[in-house]
């Protein structure tokens, strides 16, 4: 059983010269899903790359090893997901498996782990492996981090900027554990890992896009965070940070003691950084103490910044799905991607249910491949690479 | 976002000095602020620029900075083309330090910075520049701090100075720093004792300068802080209490770099604590060598000589070789020290102490360990006969006369030599044991430490004891030695000899107890007891004969001349006794230690009338010229000559004799003990004589006896 969708492109010499196929597979036993899923993606000679999303349901060395029996040696990252994104839309306790290849294509791929407390440095060691594509024209740093770490994912994305600078454009997510919210898995070549950094650094002869939008609007005036110590937040506006959070926003009683009913309120209310422009930079807000009324979010929240409430609807979302397409094709110069791969936040799956739909229809007919996140990464300008409930979309040309 | 504008760039600011103050450091803290900075302007560029040259950069990687291409972005900011980044805007602002800065941020794309963007950035150079210079001044006290620990925990001079280069190296910001030290044997070096960033090739170059050289020269000449702007550089005075020793020097590592007042202020600091730390160390040098010096000789004192002893003890049982230990005494130092004062004996002790540095290797150890004793290591030798050869190179060069106090003093020294021993403490008090025993044997001489010498110095110990208490006690007697006209026999005179009875050992002759005496001061009595004793006697016996009586003198009496001559004089007065029927015998040698002394001494007992005689004559070293000054009327022919006689030599005797005839002495000989040596020295013109051949000193009541009964005015022939 299972859904084939491998898909090629079949464009001329360019086709012959780089191409991207996705297979899916939704197989229980983990060793044949793996293996169809392998093969549905392997659509032309001369593999580069593998990229794995999969549900950590799977016995994940099994699912490797089913993987391996079609890609052999061939360089190859991933990571447990809270949902796998395919052409045919989102699916649960599956696996996708994304190949690159072609002489178009170079990549190169480092792993760092044991490092929930070094993501910088994770993000350094994961960046030298843009050295082996230095040669090529354009670049990105395809990184997928443990969505668990307790620390500034923002560190990251330092890490890596500190090693490559603004030449190197970063994507990538936080792998998720189906909302479980325990362990997450982080995949390289043969090895299962966790609490790790893996990155692919990929080089190619055509132009790469990434969008990236959240469609959120900051509701009213913005709050003061006035103590925090890294990633919590004490107080906003002076008062317990919790109860400022929770009643700005009307929340149901129950979200003021239950974890389960504050994550549920908490995804889709999250808080906006001020930033100079743009949309700014969204995070959801989690970690609830109910005994010292704080909060925490996935980065460090300074304090003497800033905080919005953010709200969004499903239109707002949407426009932002297209506007991140948008942006990502738009470096290709009109022509059509070999294919796409988004690093959607699990907060937006309730929100915008058509939004793989829409990716999938800017592909124009390409393959699609991604995964719901537990944080997203997309460093295009400036510095600022890690956000939360926002859709980042990779085009490779 | 947008309508909180105002307050956006607010927060942004507090925002960047909560973020920058939280770093350890100041190197951290740029980092830091440079990246948020990129962050919150979105800017794929910022940029620290220094002195020409780029202090820290979040956009490029580590090895593709352009540098020389942000430096003169900095000068001129218009819109640009960066490597990376394409066509970008670029701001920049300002940095308010010493040296010229600017903080640079660059973005990508058309988009230009607002004002308030530029403001914000300003508002965040002046943060840096201030989080900066707070971390530095807590960086410096820091290192100062550190370097006050290692001054107070006596790190050694060479590690402090390292330190303070180091430390000026991080905090002044020097390329390379140096410290050099004025050379103690020739201050017109410099000497290189510590440095950083100094390319091998020129530190061995200049390992010595020329003093006055460069800006260090500068600054040691004008004991003050000296800055140079190009090249960029400063110097910077290192005084040992308080007088210029040496200097800091400190070179900026590129171009464009200015030394302002807080690196100015933090080298002064740091060469402060380097002169803090070499007075320190100079001090404790000092008082080091106080602890562990006479300070009067500038010798080892004992506590280092035994010190180095028990290292060479520790060295002698690991290799084969051997030590030995001189114990030296000056003989009859006390004398000096009295009759010339104590600054003449200090005087005396130390022109000792450098002739026997003087005398032996630079390796070995002389030391003072008080008084007049002084005791001598002497490590790697060979055996007893190399050790006796240093202990006889010792006393001849003590032989020669000190001028001490404006006069020539003969002083003698006697040595004991110890050469293996358990300990340290056991090797200094054999070496001590058979330095007594030199003493004992006439002084000026060494002898070798052997086992037996414990007993003797038991002994000596109760002979001292009992010495003490010997006139108190009445056991002091006196014997009387005819002395006679060799002609006829006929008996002229006595010489006094005095005898200790002691309770247990007898009968004890001088030569075991009159050294003894000089030594603990009973001499002085003991000598007015002989006088006064002897003057009683011979008064009495002038009844039946005009004796003549001669007491020998010691040396020791001949040094306090006041004293002496209110002894002679009571004692005559008491006995009534004529002051020409009194001899006083003084040895040549005891004539001969303090020529100056001796003349007055002899001049004030002449004025007394009595006679004067040089008893032992030819042993020691007169020369005419002294006998000519001395006011002496008898000479005394040594034992020894009279000897010679039956031998056949009869040169000594003659020339003594003539001497006499010369000088218009009377020549009397002693230890006559044969009719032929009577004879001969007749013939040699020699007219008195003493010794066994006429008698042997006899108790007084045998001589009364003996003038009384027979009425004996001449001594019977002998065989």
């Amino acid at each position: 059983m299972g859904d084939h969708a491998g898909n090629g492109n079949g464009n001329g010499d360019a086709a012959q010269a780089r191409w991207l196929g996705v297979g899916r597979s939704a197989d229980p036993d983990a060793r044949r899903a793996g293996a169809e899923a392998a093969a549905g993606a392997l659509t032309g000679a001369d593999p580069k790359l593998v990229v794995v999303f999969c549900s950590d349901a799977y016995e994940l060395p099994e699912l490797l090893a089913g993987i391996r029996e079609h890609t052999a040696a061939v360089p190859l990252i991933g990571c447990s997901t809270a949902g796998e994104i395919a052409d045919g839309g989102p699916g649960d306790h599956g696996v996708v498996v994304t190949v690159l290849g072609g002489r178009g294509f170079q990549a190169a791929t480092r792993a760092s782990f044991g490092g929930a407390l070094r993501l910088r440095a994770a993000g350094a060691s994961v960046a030298q492996a843009a050295h082996a594509v230095a040669g090529c024209e354009h670049r990105v740093l395809l990184m997928l981090s443990d969505g668990l770490a307790p620390d500034d994912q923002q560190d990251l994305v330092r890490g890596a900027y500190g090693v490559l600078g603004a030449a190197v454009p970063l994507v990538g997510g936080l792998a998720g554990d189906d909302m479980k919210m325990v362990r997450t898995f982080q995949l390289h070549n043969e090895r299962v890992l966790y609490d790790a950094v893996v990155g692919a650094a990929i080089g190619s002869d055509a132009p790469i896009g990434i969008g990236v939008r959240h469609g959120w609007q900051p509701v009213g005036e913005p709050m003061v965070v006035t103590h925090s110590a890294g990633n919590r937040v004490y107080t906003l506006d002076g008062r317990p940070a919790l109860d400022a959070y929770l009643d700005r926003l009307g929340a149901p009683p129950e979200a003021h003691r239950e974890p389960a009913a504050f994550r549920q309120f908490a995804l889709t209310h999250p808080l906006g950084l001020s930033r100079r422009r743009g949309e700014g930079q969204v995070r959801v807000v989690g970690g609830p103490d109910f005994e010292e009324r704080s909060l925490s979010c996935a980065s460090q929240i300074p304090a003497g910044g800033l905080a919005w409430l953010m709200r969004g609807d499903g239109a707002s979302a949407l426009a932002a799905t297209d506007a991140a397409c948008a942006d990502a094709l738009a470096p290709l110069g009109g022509r059509a991607p070999i294919g796409m791969i988004a690093f959607d936040c699990i907060g937006r799956r309730g929100v915008v249910a058509e939004e793989i739909d829409r990716v999938a229809a800017s592909a124009a007919g390409a393959p699609v491949a991604g995964f719901y996140t537990y944080g997203e990464i997309a460093r295009t300008r400036g510095l600022a690479g890690f956000h939360n409930q926002t859709l980042v979309v990779l085009a490779l040309g | 976002m947008h309508e909180r504008a105002e307050s956006w760039s607010t927060h942004q600011l507090t925002e960047f000095l909560a973020l920058v103050s939280s770093f350890a450091d100041a190197r951290a803290a740029t980092r830091g602020a440079v990246e948020h900075a990129a962050e919150v302007l979105d800017a794929e560029v910022v940029a620290v620029i220094r002195g020409g040259a780029v202090d820290a950069a979040i956009g490029y990687p580590a090895d593709a900075l352009p540098e020389t291409e942000l430096v003169a972005l900095a000068d001129d900011p218009q819109r640009a083309h960066l490597e990376g980044l394409g066509d970008c805007r670029v701001a920049v602002v300002r940095l308010e330090t010493d040296e010229p800065g600017h903080l640079l941020a660059a973005r990508a794309g058309s988009e230009e910075f607002t004002r308030e963007e530029l403001d914000l950035l300003l508002g965040m150079a002046r943060v840096l520049v201030m989080t900066v210079r707070m971390f530095q001044r807590q960086r410096l006290l820091e290192r100062l701090s550190g370097l006050q620990r290692m001054i107070v925990r006596r790190a050694e001079p060479p590690d402090v100075l390292h330190a303070v280069v180091a430390g000026a190296a991080e905090l002044v910001g020097g390329a390379i720093v140096s410290l050099r030290l004025l050379d103690p044997e020739d201050p017109a070096a410099a000497v290189l004792m510590a440095s950083i960033g100094l390319d091998p090739e020129v530190q061995a170059q200049t390992e010595r300068m020329p003093a006055d050289a460069g800006l260090g020269g500068r600054a040691m000449r004008e004991d003050r802080l000296i800055v140079s702007e190009t090249p960029a550089a400063m110097a910077a005075p290192v005084r040992e209490e308080g007088r210029v020793i040496g200097t800091i020097v400190v070179t900026a590592p590129r171009a464009g770099r200015r030394y302002g007042a807080d690196d100015q202020e933090a080298l002064l600091a740091f060469a402060e604590h380097a002169s803090l730390a070499l007075t320190d160390a100079r001090m404790v040098r000092d008082a080091l060598h106080q602890a562990f010096h006479d300070p009067l000789t500038d010798l080892p004192n004992r506590a280092l000589f035994l010190d180095r002893l028990d290292l060479g003890l520790s060295r002698v049982q690991r290799s084969k070789s051997k030590l030995a230990v001189l114990f030296l005494d000056i003989d009859r130092f006390k004398f000096v020290n009295d009759s010339l004062g104590h600054a003449a004996g200090d005087e005396l002790l130390r022109e000792v102490a450098a002739r026997l540095v003087a005398s032996i290797r630079p390796g070995d150890t002389a030391a003072r360990f008080g008084g007049d004793e002084f005791a001598i290591l002497l490590e790697d030798v060979e055996g007893i006969a190399a050790v006796e050869h240093v202990a006889l190179r010792i006393l001849r060069a003590l032989r020669a006369p000190f001028s001490v106090a404006g006069r020539d003093v003969f002083v003698s020294a006697s040595i004991g030599i110890a050469m293996e021993a358990a300990s340290a403490g056991d090797m200094i008090r054999d070496a001590d044991l058979a330095m007594y025993r030199a003493k004992a044997e006439g002084k000026g001489c060494h002898a070798v430490f052997e086992p037996a010498m414990h007993v003797a110095v038991v002994e000596r110990a109760d002979l001292e004891a009992d010495l003490q208490r010997v006139i108190e006690r009445d056991q002091l007697v006196l014997h009387y030695q005819p002395i006679v006209a060799l002609g006829n026999r006929a008996i002229i005179g006595v010489e006094a000899l005095v005898r200790w009875r002691h309770p247990t050992r007898g009968l004890v002759a001088p030569e075991a107890f009159i050294p003894l005496a000089e030594e603990t001061q009973v001499m002085a009595e003991l000598g007015r007891w002989i006088l006064t004793e002897g003057c009683r006697e011979v008064a009495a016996w002038r009844g039946l004969r005009p004796l003549r009586l001669s007491v020998n003198l010691s040396a020791m009496q001949l040094h306090s001349a006041d004293v002496l001559a209110g002894h002679v004089a009571a004692a005559l007065a008491e006995s009534g006794l004529p002051p020409e029927a009194l001899v006083l015998e003084i040895t040549e040698t005891a004539l001969m230690r303090d020529v100056t002394e001796t003349i007055s001494c002899l001049r004030a007992l002449k004025k007394l009338g009595v006679l004067l005689a040089v008893d032992d004559f030819g042993t020691g070293y007169s020369s005419l010229d002294y006998l000519r000054r001395f006011p002496i009327d008898i000479l005394k022919i040594d034992k020894a000559f009279v000897d010679d006689l039956g031998a056949g030599d009869a040169t000594l005797a003659q020339a003594i004799i003539d001497l006499g005839e010369s000088f218009d002495l009377q020549v009397i000989a002693e230890g006559v003990e044969h009719e032929s040596q009577r004879q001969r020295l007749l013939e040699l013109g020699c007219s008195h004589g003493q010794g066994f051949y006429f008698s042997r000193p006899m108790p007084a009541c045998e001589f009364g006896a003996l003038l009384s009964a027979a009425g004996a005015v001449q001594l019977p022939s002998r065989r």
